[in-house]
């Protein structure tokens, strides 16, 4: 039984042009170890065979596979100064539409729910300051690819290491409830987020229209194409004036033109170039870039 | 659901117990091979998974695991390795010898829970 | 099998990348290697200091060596809680696994089956040298993690 150097890479070829995934090469030592234990449970004897399994397979053994070559990174509030904007200017932005009917946010890659619960305390902190406004006004929708980490976003409860990593203490002490050695996230925090699962590369038009959509340290993985596809599709998911978050470190420069950016202190958020010159938008109120 | 971790270091010990509790999960725990033959011999029809580390005073953890697929009452708690040997010649070995998962060290949190969740066949595909 | 030299230089190669891979994994730190040298004997101080010897064919040593406050604040990371109040037993443990993690990491990259690990060896205290008297160069290199340096050793007979 080999496993070779040029099997792997046959595999990791295979998988870009299914799925649009493009992986460094650092993360090839980790991935080598994933597929391998991949392998075996699906009764391969190397490579070759999980190349053969894979081709033939239309949806299970690909999933795990795609698991397998993504890592998620959680934290709190995991970006200060993506945070802070929400804080000062985007979630009260958010309540304001409030006022006038239903606001609703998606977190496109929320993985074990740290961001769609993070935005869900600070709405619910904004709306101590509004009491006309009542919390399922707002809809926030959390999707991911892997279901074990909709699993444990489902459960809501966090160890104690889990939660160290970025939460505020004045979050925290509000926030949770301490069971033993783990935290529960109260339960008006929880039931404000809804969880599905859902591939990035499928259509969106199900998911209906959004006034906040964060899509954050996902596209990273994606192709050039598959990129400039899903940003197409999340242009049509976003209401005229509504906003988009991506990775502090992503833009959607040379890739698309149909977003322009707005930017909040030193947080970069994205709008549709279409956006109406007039009315109640962000751009009226705050300064842009 | 309860979950035994075997491994000879109380801090990697501590990490999988606490992950465990996260999930809403208890967790035994044992210091080597032998211990956790004891827990097992006591505790058997309550535990739904073991995760072991393969290098460890005494049997090592895949010795564990033949044992464990070797015996009546302990061949059907699903097992996975959590361990420094990440060599794939060690995976096959393990994943024929039996155990349903592997997780190298040093591993993301999330990566034991994900794994956790997987070997119990709790929400995934 | 590869000569003494070129296995040396792939075991310092590996440490490289496993190091930091390890405190980042585990304990969110991030590491830079500052400086590589070599040393004509083995020797770490500590105050706490990790060993494990290479048993099999390729024999040899791999340390580690740090500040205190450094391993309780790894330590402290990787299981969540506050550094001080880590035990002496807990930081000796802890220190231990984190050797064993880097040897590992380092015994699996290299993938030579003539790689085999003892179990680690972890020391802690205020003044000590350890010395292996073995007459051959050791590789150290210097790191930083959170702002402190601390030191990988590693000898090949």
């Amino acid at each position: 039984m080999a496993i070779t150097r040029e099997e792997f890479h046959q595999i990791r070829d295979f998988l870009q042009e299914l799925s649009g995934i493009s992986l460094g090469n650092d993360k090839e030592y980790l991935v080598e170890t994933r597929l391998t234990t991949l392998m075996v449970q699906n009764g391969c004897t190397n490579f070759s065979d999980l190349y053969r399994k894979l081709k033939g397979d239309t949806g299970p053994l690909r999933n795990k596979v795609i698991d397998a070559m993504t890592t998620n990174e959680t934290l709190w509030f995991r970006d200060e100064s993506l945070f802070s904007a929400l804080e000062r200017d985007v979630v009260p932005w958010l309540v304001e539409r409030a006022a006038r009917g239903k606001v609703r946010i998606w977190s496109a890659a929320c993985s074990t729910g740290q961001e769609p619960y993070s935005v869900a305390m600070l709405i619910d902190r904004a709306l101590e300051r509004k009491p006309s406004i009542p919390a399922n006004r707002f809809e926030i929708v959390a999707t991911d690819l892997s279901p074990s980490a909709l699993f444990i976003a489902n459960t809501a409860r966090y160890s104690q290491l889990a939660l160290s990593r970025g939460m505020r203490a004045d979050f925290k002490s509000r926030y949770f409830t301490k069971q033993g050695m783990t935290y529960e996230l109260v339960p008006k925090i929880r039931s404000m987020v809804t969880f599905k699962q859902f591939n990035l590369v499928e259509t969106f038009a199900l998911l209906g229209k959004f006034d906040f959509i964060l899509c954050r340290n996902v596209l990273i993985y994606f192709s050039e194409e598959t990129k400039r596809n899903i940003y197409a599709k999340l242009a049509s998911s976003l209401h005229p004036d509504g906003m988009l978050s991506i990775g502090s470190s992503e833009s959607p420069r040379g890739i698309t033109d149909a977003f322009s950016q707005a930017l909040f202190g030193k947080a970069a958020l994205y709008r549709l170039n279409k956006a109406p010159g007039s009315g109640n938008t962000i751009a009226n109120r705050f300064k842009a870039a | 659901m309860r979950l035994l971790t075997v491994d000879d270091s109380r801090m990697i010990r501590r990490v999988i117990s606490d992950a465990a509790a996260s999930l809403g999960f208890e967790a035994l725990e044992a210091q080597n091979g032998d211990h956790a033959m004891e827990v097992l011999a006591a505790n058997h029809q309550d535990i739904n998974l073991v995760l072991l580390d393969w290098n460890m005073p005494g049997p090592s953890g895949y010795e564990v695991l033949q044992q464990m697929k070797a015996d009546e009452d302990l061949q059907r708690i699903p097992v996975m390795m959590v361990t420094t040997e990440g060599e794939p010649k060690n995976i096959v070995m393990a994943i024929q010898a039996g155990a349903v998962n592997y997780l190298t060290k040093p591993f993301a949190q999330e990566d034991l829970t994900a794994k956790i969740l997987e070997s119990l066949g709790l929400g995934g595909a | 099998m590869s000569n003494t030299d070129d296995h040396h230089a792939r075991l310092v190669e590996s440490l490289q990348s496993t190091v930091p891979e390890v405190m980042s994994t585990m304990a969110f730190a991030e590491v830079a290697v500052t400086g590589i040298s070599e040393k004509p004997e083995f020797c770490v101080s500590g105050p706490a200091a990790g060993l494990m010897l290479l048993i099999g064919e390729r024999k040899g040593m791999v340390g580690v060596s740090m500040p205190e406050l450094l391993a309780r604040g790894a330590i402290a990371n990787i299981t969540g809680v506050d550094p001080l109040s880590l035990s002496e037993p807990d930081v000796i443990d802890g220190i231990g696994e984190l050797t064993n993690m880097l040897s590992g990491g380092m015994k699996t990259k290299v993938a030579d089956p003539g790689i085999q690990l003892s179990p680690p060896i972890a020391a802690l205290g205020d003044e000590y040298l350890i010395e292996w008297k073995t007459g051959r160069p050791t590789t150290v290199l210097e790191l930083e993690m959170s702002g402190e340096r601390f030191t990988v050793h590693v000898c090949t007979l």
